[in-house]
């Protein structure tokens, strides 16, 4: 259509788009520059291919929005995004052809883009009524409903019913060029607009659409919605880390403060996760500490470090030997908030915008650890324990390879040319319930005929509880410990049979030049059920809940072999402990190194997994007899759990590697 | 304020001990070495009183040989101002104690702190030995140290409680464990106790007139294959029970 | 030989280790019981007074009980008189111009039999001598404090929790509860096994989570570490966690009805049964054993 800007109304335009724009541009300059005050972050650069496939699907095709349980929210909320982009074309075409004085965009005056416009916009308007009233009568629970959510969508209405009158008033006025298509919305509702007021009703709403746009790129980065435009290189610049592993620190020992001491610690991305946090709360939604009633919040752990940056950066940026609040002492409880963390990476999983919540809270965590030896006590104790014993209980490491007398299994020394080395692990060494988890993965590899021995008293600590609690030094000794005995065993093939050790050194070793075939006992033994190597016998009926360890299945996608183990197995009937099961799995609260502390707050992290079980085995009328797991730590918090809730007869807890070994004839 | 803190170093306590075949002293290949379990309590004490004062001076010293410095580096980790071994291995009990004497004469100390005991030789001797040595009056079983005025006091743990006690000239402390553990060094204080100097002294010629042999060590005992009362009557398990407390376990 | 034995009474009667002392020692030779006079004596001054008066007395073998204050003197006054000193011994034998004993090192964990040159201070742990029963009541010799040392003493702070027994962290028996034990009510059992063991009380962290005993008494990974030379387990079934904090026990009894239960393979002695069934029976075994000897 032809603008209402002949004249002097094309120099108004103008300058108006000079101040929104100008607005807008220069606050997220002042953001840009604010988030410079982060350290560099060379992970973040590289890749390029990958980086654009993810920018392809995460960002335009908007896959994490439709995770379940929010899959329907999700199709609303691509709605609003596809067709906020087309929206944005068509304003542009109007800004230009308005400045312009009726050129316009080639394709803009198409059928088809009329088309898709009003279609969209109408879909978005239906979507704006729905997410207005979700807020207002059924909000989700850790969801900001801020006044500011309310005022953007009411905007974005605004912008489309300007649109619609627009084109009412332009199809009533007879602003159509020749040749140009007539928009749908303009074609039905010109006809009810009344000749006298069809001008006024066109320059109306042209202005207002072009005036409340230019408003919101004005405000927009002032407000949450600034996740429209920092998305984009969000997800651009997210970690090409494996998900199990923690950010290394380079030359630590030549650091002089360790960890976040200040803002200008955390990196530009982790200030640039705060810019595009779009306070959804699916993060903290997900939560098992704060699902039970911990101080911690994910979605707050991120919007806190954005608001101490947009309180404090300045005061940094003028005076560069400011230090400002340490992040982690930004409120008397964030200590608190940070030692709840289990680190099980569901709130990672589910942010639609790639924030990377435990390296932000690791980093704190480096910093009250190593910088300030604030740890809680008992996990000072266990760092002690690995640093003089080699594992976090304190027990003597002369007896490590103990649980493996008289089971003819071999160490190193004594066969160095075998094949695979089975990294045992603190837990299956010492804890003498999971002794027998060594000892079953023991006789499976021994009916295999695999050539496997075991480090015995050579093997230490991998370090992963010390590295999750902040103390990356004594994580980097035990690793180098560790690299150092492989590589004079000249160690090629290992398997775990602790998620911990298996993500510790598949995916955190390499940082110290460790690399190896790593694997999983149970993704071994679906090999070696799939190659028929092992011959599983008859057995009673019985109902098995498996239990997925965080650390195999979230932070490794490693969610098939064990289920495909106990489908294997028969007579076991698998149950899944739905809905919290594969990536929306509960943890067992014992990650992140919290099995080594306290958990003074609200429910037991493990107790509320039981309940879980329970209910999932109520709603399909069968509680199972069993709940199946592939971490020692699940199975010592399971344990707690189910002895804690006086059931320990009912639901007995195992390692799924138990049931296939109870199945192998000697 | 200076306060000395006398530190010995010894076997780890999670390392598991062995006899040397020839039985009258342990291997040491394999051992994993800490500083004294209860020294670091009185560590503990000294940086805890350093925590609200933060001029304390507080020196850390050990006599042996050269391994016995990395005790020291522990120490100045947590958080000890200066170290100083005095370097001298085979010294008997009342050696120890006069070297320590002599060194804490030069340091001038207005306390001086050690561990109740050490716990390889588990005696207790050295602390008032060496506040004999010194010519001062020692208290044992501190837990706490308060400043108060005019002075300090200091907790002594007896049976249902403490006793408090101030003292008006320099004294000794042997230090009992507490609530509250020994800190966990800091990293930043870890990588400064790598860079710091450890000045030598040797042992000066200090009386030694008593010498404690060892005759024999007996290993301990292999835990687990413990008797384990299986079927019958459990009274009666319990009643034999406690005669094998008395006689064989000796316990009772 | 000469002997001393330095003594310590309790409500004016001779302790039960002084007494085994006194009969130890007139094996040897002639005995001297001393005791030092004086309240809230410090441990300077009672060696002090005592080695004023070893310098005409001339004992060749001091023997102190080992309490905390016992071994405090002890201590002191053997470096007083510049002679050996051997603390906690559990044995003892005069050889030739030497003492041999039986003691303790690495934090318990091993016995080493050492020996000293004549003359010698040893603290002996109680129960190391048999006493007999009749035995007569030695007399005392009341020795004065030497004056002022230094200290004073201000004020005594009683603490709050431990309702008069010995602190976990340096007691020598602890009994110790499990969820075995099915509930707050049964420590009334468990308290009179203390009682008569003059032992501290244990609790497994389940225990105490559960609220049926208080923190304090937590023992395990992120509770107390103990140390004891007894350590019984009732009802606890042996989780790593609870270990850590008791395996350096030199003694350990378990009681569990499950035989499977991961605690028996620490145990020193066991007993798979009713652990209702064992607590009376056991404690009045205790009662017999103790007042015999």
């Amino acid at each position: 259509m032809t603008p209402p800007t002949i004249g002097i109304g094309q120099a108004v335009l103008a300058l108006l788009a000079a101040i929104g724009f100008g607005a807008g541009l220069w606050r997220l300059i002042h953001l840009f520059r604010l988030m410079r005050i982060g350290r560099a972050d060379p992970e973040r650069w590289g890749r390029l291919p990958r980086r654009i496939v993810d920018e392809l699907v995460l960002y335009l095709a908007q896959r994490k929005l439709f995770k379940r349980p929010y899959s329907i929210r999700g199709i609303a909320h691509a709605l609003i995004f596809w067709g906020f982009l087309v929206i944005v074309a068509a304003t542009t075409e109007l800004l230009v052809s308005g400045i312009s004085g009726g050129w316009h965009l080639p394709g803009a005056t198409s059928g088809a883009f009329a088309w898709m416009l009003d279609a969209l916009s109408l879909l978005v308007l239906v979507s704006i009524a729905i997410a207005w009233a979700r807020r207002l009568l059924f909000a989700p629970p850790h969801m900001h409903v801020a006044g500011q959510g309310y005022a953007i969508l009411a905007l974005i209405a605004v912008l489309i019913v300007a649109l619609f009158a627009m084109e009412a008033g332009g199809v009533a006025a007879g602003r159509v060029e020749p040749g140009a298509a007539v928009p749908p919305i303009g074609a039905a509702l010109g006809p009810l607009v009344p000749a006298s007021v069809a001008l006024t009703l066109f320059a109306v709403g042209f202005w207002g659409h072009l005036g409340s746009t230019l408003f919101f790129a004005a405000w927009l980065p002032r407000t949450k919605h600034l996740h429209i435009v920092t998305t984009l290189p969000n997800v651009f610049f997210r970690s090409p880390r494996p998900r199990g592993a923690l950010r290394p620190i380079e030359g630590l020992e030549e650091q002089e403060t360790f960890g976040a001491a200040t803002l200008r610690d955390l990196s530009w991305k982790q200030h640039l996760d705060g810019y595009t946090c779009t306070e959804c709360g699916r993060c903290s939604d997900n939560c098992p500490a704060l699902a039970t009633g911990k101080p911690l919040d994910p979605q707050k752990i991120v919007l806190d470090l954005r608001d101490l940056l947009l309180k404090e950066g300045d005061a940094l940026l003028n005076d560069p030997k400011a230090t400002g609040t340490a992040p982690a002492h930004q409120l008397a409880t964030k200590p608190d908030e940070l030692w709840a963390c289990t680190t099980c990476a569901a709130c990672v999983e589910q942010c639609p915008v790639t924030i990377e919540h435990i390296d932000k809270i690791v980093d704190m965590r480096r910093y009250l650890t190593m910088q300030e030896s604030a740890a809680p006590p008992e996990a000072q104790r266990a760092m002690t324990n690995i640093e003089r014993a080699g594992n976090p209980w304190g027990e003597a490491a002369s007896t490590r390879g103990d649980w493996a007398q008289g089971l003819g299994v071999p160490t190193l020394a004594e066969k160095p040319d075998a094949e695979y080395l089975y990294f045992v692990g603190c837990a299956a060494s010492f804890d003498r319930r999971n002794q027998r988890v060594a000892k079953a993965l023991a006789k499976i590899l021994q009916a295999a005929k695999m050539s496997f021995a075991i480090l015995a008293t050579e093997e230490t600590c991998n370090g992963d509880p010390a590295r999750r609690m902040g103390n990356e030094y004594l994580w980097q000794l035990q690793a180098q410990q560790n690299i150092e005995t492989f590589g004079r065993y000249k160690v090629r093939k290992i398997i775990a049979s602790c998620p911990h050790c298996f993500n510790t050194i598949a995916n955190e070793y390499p940082q110290l030049g460790g690399t190896y075939e790593v694997v999983h006992a149970l993704q071994l033994v679906q090999d070696l059920i799939s190659e028929k190597k092992i011959a599983l016998g008859a057995g009673a009926a019985e109902t098995v809940a498996y239990h997925d360890p965080c650390y195999l299945g979230r932070h490794n996608g490693i969610y098939e072999d064990p289920r495909a183990v106990l489908d294997a197995i028969d007579g076991v009937t698998r149950m899944e402990i739905a809905p919290h099961h594969r990536e929306r799995g509960f943890c067992c609260g014992a990650g992140g190194g919290r099995m080594w502390m306290e958990e003074k707050v609200g429910q037991r992290v493990n107790h509320r997994r039981v309940e879980q079980i329970l209910a999932a085995g109520d709603a399909r009328g069968e509680r199972p007899a069993k709940v199946a797991s592939g971490c020692p730590f699940c199975l010592i918090m399971l344990d707690e759990g189910v002895g804690a809730k006086g059931i320990a007869e009912e639901l007995k807890p195992v390692d799924v590697l138990e049931l296939v070994a109870a199945r192998i004839s000697a | 304020m200076r306060f000395l803190i006398c530190i010995k170093q010894v076997p780890d306590s999670t390392t598991r001990v062995k006899v040397a075949p020839d039985g009258t002293s342990i291997v040491t290949d394999g051992v994993t070495w800490s500083i004294s379990p209860y020294d670091e309590y009185a560590i503990e004490l000294a940086l805890e009183h350093k925590d609200t004062a933060p001029d304390t001076v507080v020196s850390v010293i050990t006599v042996g040989g050269p391994r016995t410095k990395d005790a020291l580096r522990q120490a100045l980790a947590m958080g000890c101002d200066d170290a100083t071994l005095v370097a001298g291995e085979g010294l008997g009990p009342l050696g120890i104690a006069n070297a320590l004497a002599a060194a804490a004469t030069e340091l001038k100390p207005d306390l001086v702190l050690c561990g109740k005991q050490a716990s390889d030789d588990d005696q207790g001797f050295v602390g008032p030995a060496l506040a004999e040595a010194l010519g001062w009056p020692h208290l044992s079983q501190v837990t706490k140290i308060s400043s108060s005025s005019p002075g300090m006091e200091y907790w002594k743990e007896t049976e249902g409680g403490h006793e408090v006690w101030t003292a008006t000239d320099p004294v000794v402390l042997t230090v009992q464990k507490s609530a509250k553990d020994p800190r966990y060094p800091s990293l930043p204080g870890i990588m400064k106790a790598k860079k710091k100097e450890i000045p030598e002294r040797p042992v000066a010629d200090v009386p030694d007139p008593v010498k404690i042999e060892i005759v024999k060590l007996e290993p301990p005992p292999a835990r687990g294959g413990g008797k384990i009362f299986k079927d019958g009557d459990t009274k009666a398990h319990a009643a034999e029970l406690a005669t094998l407390l008395r006689d064989e376990a000796k316990v009772l | 030989m000469k002997i001393w034995v330095v003594s310590e009474t309790k409500d004016g009667q001779l302790c039960r280790v002084s007494r085994e002392l006194a009969a130890f020692g007139a094996t040897l030779g002639d005995v001297t019981v001393l005791r030092v006079t004086g309240e809230r004596v410090p441990a300077v001054a009672a060696a002090a007074a005592l080695a004023e008066r070893a310098k005409s007395d001339a004992p060749d073998l001091i023997l102190v009980g080992a309490t905390p204050s016992g071994r405090d003197v002890a201590a002191r006054l053997a470096a007083k008189l510049k002679r050996a000193y051997l603390s906690e011994c559990t044995e003892l034998s005069v050889k030739g111009g030497s003492i041999e004993a039986t003691r303790g090192m690495y934090a318990g964990k091993v016995r080493a039999r050492v020996r000293a040159a004549l003359p010698a201070v040893c603290s002996v742990r109680p129960n190391a001598f048999p006493l007999a029963d009749g035995a007569a009541e030695p007399t005392i010799t009341d020795v004065a404090a030497s004056p002022a040392t230094g200290l004073t003493f201000v004020r005594f702070e009683p603490s709050p929790a431990s309702g008069g027994r010995v602190p976990l962290s340096e007691a020598r028996v602890i009994v110790s509860g499990g969820r075995g034990l099915k509930g707050p009510e049964s420590w009334s059992q468990v308290e009179a096994l203390a009682d008569v063991l003059g032992a501290a009380l244990g609790a497994s962290r389940a225990v105490t989570d559960a609220g049926w005993r208080p923190n304090e008494e937590q023992v395990g990974q992120t509770g107390k570490t103990v140390t004891p030379d007894l350590y019984i387990a009732l009802g606890i079934s042996g989780a790593i966690q609870h270990l850590a904090g008791m395996t350096s026990s030199k003694v350990i009894v378990a009681v569990n009805k499950d035989p499977d239960a991961d605690i028996f393979k620490v145990a020193d002695y066991g007993i798979v049964g009713d652990v209702f069934e064992f607590l009376p029976a056991f404690t009045d075994a205790v009662k017999k054993v103790k007042a015999a000897s």
